[in-house]
């Protein structure tokens, strides 16, 4: 799964603390999350999405095809 | 400043309830070698109910979801090696038994017994994540 978190973080002024500490998560979560090394539950998605006022469809997609 | 910015990182709660596990265990470990099994007992209990209270007195969950990904992650593959593994080495040793090449020392009976009702606990568990799961 592709992921824009971190641009979405950034554009916001976010640590990874913080936005972890937003949805209640551990910064280590969201480091995997921006790198592609985890993909994130439905409810985290969720969380993330709610939290950047967006779609889940904004912050995540599958990845493309080579 | 919103109240999740006044509460510790989740990781702070989870390093210091994996620490008090840690330690308690260590020391569990080292006093019944040393001679004082009771103490051992106690220190054990100490670091257990140390831990259990660290978690409750967050007020949430002390490993969010990747923890308990990678501990799923590492279960599956533990069931899997000790799997395969019971299904080369058990019955290979049975068949050099019978054989007459080799006799059981008794810690490999106890360790098949194991083994077995291992795979009986993990078949239950397995049940009834299917019957909460329809």
């Amino acid at each position: 799964m592709e992921s824009d978190l971190r641009e979405h973080r950034e554009r916001e002024g976010l640590s990874q603390g913080d936005l972890a500490a937003a949805v209640d998560v551990t910064r280590q979560t969201i480091n995997a999350v921006e790198r592609g090394r985890y993909d994130p539950s439905l409810e985290l998605a969720l969380k993330l999405a709610a939290h950047f006022d967006c779609a889940v469809e904004d912050l995540f997609r599958l990845e493309t095809p080579p | 400043m919103t109240d999740t910015a006044l509460r510790p990182p989740l990781e702070s709660t989870r390093s210091l309830y994996v620490a008090c596990w840690a330690v308690g265990s260590v020391l569990y470990g080292a006093l019944i070698a040393a001679g004082y099994p009771l103490v051992g007992v106690a220190a054990f209990g100490i670091g257990a109910v140390t831990a259990v209270a660290i978690g409750r007195r967050s007020g949430r969950p002390t490993f969010d979801e990747r923890d308990r990904a990678v501990l799923d992650e590492a279960g599956r593959h533990t069931v899997a090696a000790v799997g395969m593994t019971s299904a080369v080495v058990f019955p290979a040793m049975v068949a050099a038994r019978a054989l007459g090449h080799v006799t059981w020392p008794d810690w490999f009976y106890y360790a098949a017994l194991f083994i077995a009702g291992l795979f009986v606990v993990w078949g239950v568990f397995v049940a009834l994540a299917r019957v909460r799961r329809r």
